[in-house]
């Protein structure tokens, strides 16, 4: 038991004691306690088992930079694995267990890969698994999958719902520490409206970690009123738990706001997360410094800590790490750990800096408090058990080996500090190389393609003093590119650190230990990986990362990206400005697929589109698909009906009586202007332009390649009023189509084009019927069939609501298509069914409509995939010769009239089985050989069951198809493993010569 | 990404779709020539650099806009209006942000 | 289809709905005639539009222009404008006097539905879809966009009044959209 709690100091509040467990062990905390603080606090020294080997591992950092405390909160549907407890706010009655163990933390089976750890290194599974024969990977990937991955996710849906925001502001300020709270004050000051955001629950970032008070205040009583003040200017929006993930194009940068993460479950009405889409016209990045560790025997033992780590358990949290701390620094950071430790009462067994000069300010301070200081010397291994119980020391040559004194030493934590790295990764994402800067050790913000400004370890500030004014400097800088007039704010809070710090000694692995020396802890990585993948010729960082996998862990390598390349840098004796780094990807830390998701999930997945009569089919009990955005009926089938008799007995009532569809789906584009006569010549295949004032017309329009588009019909319903109808799926398609011709080809000429598929409810009433239910309840026009021809337009009324009635036929009988604008739709709707119950008139929905076209030969979509011509469709008839359309000549390229080009035929199965959609068709050689690839003559493109002809028909495709009708083929799916014999015929399969619908 | 749309101003990306190659001729409809409705529908460059291409602003004006815009860098140096109404409204250099 | 007004949120006790309440409703605009003029024709047009409608001028981009007979003028798109609301009588004349040569008038009445969003929430409600940056707007400013995928144009009438107008086959999905959000902000108030 090493870790214990403090009796004064720290920013946690000692009223308000909070109960949590951790593996069913009950344990207290306090309010301001992260569960990794209040871990530490009770004496908890194993926290996880790692990743491949299954060691013991503690608590390592503090902060987002956490290799190792990764937990599982929550239980059910709200179960999150991998959670860092170093970012998790401690709340009542929260439950923790750990992770990657069985069957306990204690006691885990897993600890045997340890045996086979020689066997486990980098790029192992690239060179095992490979035998007996090829499909062996497939058998062992099975337990390779059960035992990788380290926690487990829930399987049921997520009960909490995620929010979204979109946000502009002159000035996002990344980070609320010293250099972050001085740029909001800057920016706000000059004028700006100021985003500031930082991960933590509260203000104040790296100030949190200090002693000394600021204007009399301690660090937290005093960033929270410089918040109160900022948000009173009513220019300064506070985002507390809110990390900015990732720097994109244009100053966009993504954030998450953990809404309700502190509370066991969100309030009332509360996301868990908010994702933010922030639009910034100028970014501030004053995100801080992440501490490196150093490389050496057993370095991964719990007890074993970030030298800065424990400094700010001591100071924020008020948990001293261990009873007895040994301190290993290269730079004055550890320092400040021994002196504040000593302060608490804490016994510093050494401090050992690996300098043999260390500064003289801080070496008098630590004998001055009775910390025995080591020059020269770092640690050469760590020792103990399931913790660390001790450690060897050693003294340093000029070139950082170990050489000389070796000498034990007794402490139940070991701080570690090989220096600080700025937290570079925003700049990354936005373009900005990294540049090692030699002098100071670090690698700092390259050639950055976006607007932003660095401000404290960004920007080199090396105390808290300097920055500040650099965060004063950038704040009022970035307002001053907005336009405003900069600050002239100057002023600090009283307390401010301004002491220039002395130099880092660059060391980042100490070699001759005995015991394995990791570099990535979170994916396990050693010293010894590094050096094979060096062996082995992945000596290039990007080749470094992916062959032993080191910083690619959900820490992404926070602690250990620096460490490898500078330990690769060192095998190929290179600079590490040579070496260079990976690319930084966002997102920064883990972000929830919920919060990527927002909105856009359940019913809000993509908008439902529904027509005007949705509510009538729903309540008739129809049942309703999907076709692309919209909903649309397939049929009604009535009490203790299957569907498919549903759809039979539809389309044969359409045949023999009359029925009734909602065509209100298809897109509609109303044309006016004088250039329009002209214009629908140039779109449509065949004439237009000739069109007469009430009549219809049906139209081709192909692609500028020739191809068939779509099809549909022109109404001119008055001398400069076109309706134009296109496929449903196609409404965009054509209306953008339209739109860029008359934008980029020809915009000359004037024409006006809306959509207005909305505007209109349509429905087609079809049938022999039809012309009767149409008498009963239409006024203001004749409707015999020497008034009202095959094509004509007319307008009129339906018990009071206005119509437009074209008589188009889809489905091959007398037809009218119905046109009300939506308000009226249902009613009229309703209407017709009514008038036509005498006439035995049914609803019939979508299958009914498509197997009723197949049967009388019409094409739609499948016929038109793309790779149709007009001629292939037999609509050659359609392609006008006396005038210019587009499309027309790569129409009549050579291939486009070959002969054996796929044709439009019809198929009728030989066996009484249904021919099954997409099959191939083969001739009777083809069918005999067995191997593939087999020649296919074609394919089926629309099947159906004709109600009219009694048989299983198809439309399909078929090479030279119109010199073959009457020939035996096979229809052959292998996918589902089908075959059947079938005849073509013509694809007029019935009423060739029209007489129903002309009738 | 942001476009600057000359009638809408800046815009997200999300509300425009992409057109293709802007720099494109089109024969009249009367001519025949397979070679150039060839060249129309299917030879394009694709530089690495400025590329001149359509945008429309699809869930906004719905205008076609002429980008400039560097395939490399992904800058987007001038958006201008095709068509009719390219001289009623002032193409946007988008050094000048928001 | 959602035709007639809809129910104001009743969820909260009186008084909470009122400090910090949100209304919205879903209606057919009286009307709603798409003008578009021919390129160099938009003076043209005003001047016949101003033959029914004395008080109009063309609107500039994104700019409302209130009528002094009623209903309001904006433009989403060059050369094409929309008028909302204005007298059945005097839009009937527009779509039906307007010649060929200067430009053409659309009645889009049907084609829309207006979704009127009023409270103290509004903006944060809009906030969570809209992908424009409404909140530095003018008041009677206009502009169309996108909310979650459905196309929208959003009115600011003033800081705690917005309209949407959306095409009908959206309108249940977007309401849907609003009805959701402003239920949890409304939530989030009153918790």
């Amino acid at each position: 038991m090493s870790g214990f709690r403090l009796n004064n100091g720290g920013h946690i509040d000692r009223e308000r004691k909070l109960r949590f467990t951790f593996d069913g062990q009950p344990m207290t905390g306090y309010e301001g306690d992260s569960l990794a603080s209040a871990l530490l606090a009770n004496g908890q020294e194993t926290v996880a088992r790692s990743f491949k080997y299954h060691r013991r591992r503690g608590i390592y950092a503090a902060g987002a930079d956490e290799p190792n405390a990764l937990v599982g909160l929550r239980h059910g549907a709200r179960h999150e694995p991998n959670c860092r407890a170093t970012g998790v706010e401690l709340y009542d009655g929260l439950m923790a267990e750990s992770q990657n163990r069985w069957p306990s933390l204690d006691f885990d089976i897993g600890a045997m890969n340890g045996l086979f750890s020689p066997f486990f290194v980098a790029g192992f599974y690239y060179k095992t698994f490979m035998g007996p024969t090829r499909h062996a990977w497939m058998f062992y990937e099975k337990f390779i999958r059960k035992a990788a991955g380290m926690g487990k996710a829930s399987m049921e849906p997520d009960p909490d719902h995620y929010d979204a925001r979109h946000a502009w502001c002159d000035v996002l300020v990344v980070g609320a520490g010293p250099a972050g709270l001085a740029a909001a004050r800057s920016a706000a000051d000059a004028g700006a409206d100021v985003l500031l955001a930082d991960e933590l629950p509260v203000p104040g970032g790296s100030l949190l970690s200090e002693t000394t008070k600021l204007d009399g205040k301690t660090s937290l009583e005093w960033t929270r009123r410089e918040i109160a003040t900022l948000t009173k200017t009513g220019r300064v929006h506070y985002l507390p738990r809110t990390t900015v993930y990732g720097y994109y194009d244009d100053n966009i940068l993504g954030a998450v706001e953990r809404v309700s993460d502190h509370h066991p479950l969100p309030q009332a009405g509360q996301p868990r997360h908010r994702h933010w889409t922030i639009k910034a016209r100028r970014v501030v990045l004053a995100t801080g410094a992440l501490e490196r560790p150093l490389v050496f025997a057993n370095n991964d033992l719990p007890g074993v800590m970030l030298s800065g780590a424990v400094r700010s358990y001591a100071n924020r949290y008020a948990v001293a790490a261990g009873r007895r701390v040994v301190i290993a620094t290269t730079n004055d950071s550890g320092y400040r750990t021994a002196i504040d430790l000593a302060h608490a009462g804490v016994e510093v067994a050494c401090l050992a800096d690996a300098r043999h000069e260390p500064p003289a300010d801080l070496a008098a301070e630590a004998e001055g408090l009775a910390i025995p200081v080591r020059t020269g010397s770092t640690i050469l291994a760590a020792e103990g058990r399931k913790a660390v119980t001790g450690a060897i020391l050693t003294e340093l040559d000029a070139e950082g080996r170990p050489h000389g004194k070796q000498e034990s030493i007794r402490t139940d934590c070991l701080a570690v500090s090989g220096g600080w790295s700025p937290v570079i990764h925003l700049t990354a994402q936005a373009g900005g190389k990294p540049q090692y800067d030699a002098e100071r050790g670090q690698f700092m913000p390259g050639e950055v393609l976006q607007d932003w400004q660095p401000a404290g370890a960004i920007g080199g500030a090396d105390s808290l003093s300097e920055a500040w004014q650099q965060g004063l400097q950038a704040g009022s800088a970035a307002a001053r590119d907005c336009g405003l007039t900069p600050s002239s704010e100057t002023s600090a809070p009283e307390g401010l650190d301004s002491r220039k710090p002395g130099s880092t000694r660059l060391l980042f692995q100490v070699q001759g230990g005995k015991g394995k020396a990791f570099v990535d802890l979170q994916h396990d990585v050693t010293a010894r990986d590094v050096r094979l993948a060096h062996q082995e010729g992945f000596v290039s960082v990007e080749h470094l990362k992916r062959y032993t996998t080191l910083g690619m862990a959900a820490d992404q390598g926070k602690t250990s990206n620096i460490n490898g390349l500078a330990m690769m840098a060192s095998l190929l004796d290179v600079p590490l400005d040579v070496a260079g780094t990976t690319r930084f990807r966002p997102p920064y830390t883990p972000v929830s697929l919920g919060a990527l998701a927002g909105r856009s999930t359940g019913t809000h997945f993509r908008p439902l589109r529904r027509t005007p009569l949705h509510d009538w089919h729903v309540e008739k009990g129809a049942v309703m698909v999907e076709v692309g955005l919209w909903q649309r009926p397939r049929a009604y089938p009535g009490e203790g009906e299957s569907l498919i008799d549903a759809i039979r007995r539809e389309a044969r009532t359409v045949r023999e009586r009359v029925g009734l569809t909602d065509v209100s789906t298809l897109g509609k584009i109303e044309i006016k202007g004088p250039d329009a006569p002209e214009f629908l010549d140039r779109v449509y295949s065949n004439r237009m332009g000739n069109l007469k004032v009430g009549r219809a017309r049906y139209g081709l329009m192909l692609r500028t390649d020739g191809m068939v588009f779509d099809d549909g019909t022109l109404w001119r319903l008055e001398e400069n009023r076109y309706l134009m109808t296109t496929t449903t799926g196609n409404a965009g398609g054509v209306m953008k189509h339209l739109e860029f011709l008359l934008a980029a080809v020809w915009p000359e000429l004037k024409v006006h084009l809306v959509s207005v598929s909305d505007l209109w409810s349509g429905c087609a009433i079809a049938g022999p019927n039809s012309r009767a239910v149409l008498q009963t309840c239409v006024s203001g026009t004749e409707l015999d069939n020497d008034s009202f021809r095959p094509m004509d337009v007319k307008a009129a009324e339906i018990d009071g609501a206005p119509v437009w009635i074209a008589r188009l036929s889809y489905s091959g009988e007398l037809a009218y298509e119905v046109y009300t604008p939506a308000p009226h739709g249902e009613a009229v709707w309703k209407n017709l069914l009514q008038s036509g119950k005498p006439q035995g008139i049914v609803p019939y929905g979508l299958e009914a409509l498509g197997s009723l076209r197949i049967e009388k030969g019409h094409v739609a979509g499948p016929e038109l995939d793309g790779r149709t011509t007009a001629d292939d469709l037999g609509l050659g008839g359609l392609m006008s010769k006396k005038k210019h359309f587009l499309g027309e000549a790569l129409a009549r390229r050579e291939a486009m009239l070959e002969a054996d080009r796929p044709q439009l035929v019809g198929l009728v199965s030989g066996n009484g089985q249904p021919i099954p959609p997409g099959a191939q068709l083969l001739d009777s050689k083809t069918v005999r050989e067995k191997e593939p690839p087999l020649d296919a003559q074609g394919h089926v493109s629309s099947p159906t069951y004709g109600a009219a002809i009694g048989k299983y028909i198809a439309l399909a495709l078929l090479h030279d198809g119109r010199a073959r009708h009457g020939e035996s083929l096979t229809a052959s799916s292998p996918l589902t493993g089908e075959e059947v014999p079938v005849v073509v015929v013509s694809p007029h399969f019935y009423d060739p010569e029209g007489a129903r619908m002309n009738a | 990404m942001y476009l600057n749309c000359p009638f809408c101003g800046h815009r997200h990306l999300e509300e425009f779709t992409y057109e293709g190659d802007a720099t494109i001729s089109w024969p009249t409809l009367d001519s025949q020539d397979i070679g150039s409705w060839t060249d129309t529908v299917y030879q394009r460059r694709n530089p690495a650099g400025p590329h001149r291409e359509y945008w429309q602003h699809v869930h906004g004006c719905r205008q076609f806009l002429i980008v400039e815009r560097d395939t490399t860098t992904h800058s987007i140096h001038k958006v201008e209006v095709a068509g009719p109404w390219a001289g009623e409204t002032a193409p946007r250099n988008t050094e000048a942000k928001q | 289809m959602p035709e007639a007004a809809r129910t104001i949120l009743k969820r909260f006790p009186t008084d909470t709905a009122e400090a910090a309440g949100l209304q919205l409703r879903l209606e057919r605009p009286h009307n709603l005639l798409q003008c578009m003029a021919w390129p160099g024709q938009k003076d043209a047009l005003a001047k016949a539009m101003e033959q029914v409608l004395p008080s109009l001028a063309w609107p500039e981009p994104g700019q409302l222009f209130p009528l002094e007979e009623g209903g309001s003028f904006f433009s989403t798109a060059p050369g094409s404008a929309m008028l909302l609301d204005v007298d059945a009588e005097r839009a009937a004349r527009l779509v039906a006097d307007i010649p060929m040569e200067t430009g053409s008038v659309f009645d889009q009445s049907d084609s829309r539905l207006l979704l009127d969003l009023q409270g103290s929430g509004v903006q944060e409600v809009l906030a969570s879809g809209l992908i424009v940056n409404f909140a530095a707007w003018p008041d009677r400013c206009v502009a169309a966009t996108m909310i979650e995928h459905i196309d929208v144009t959003v009115v600011r009438w003033h800081a705690e009044h917005f309209s949407l107008l959306v095409t009908r086959s959206y309108a249940q999905s977007l309401w849907d959209w609003a009805y959701e959000t402003s239920a949890n902000f409304l939530a989030r108030q009153a918790g």
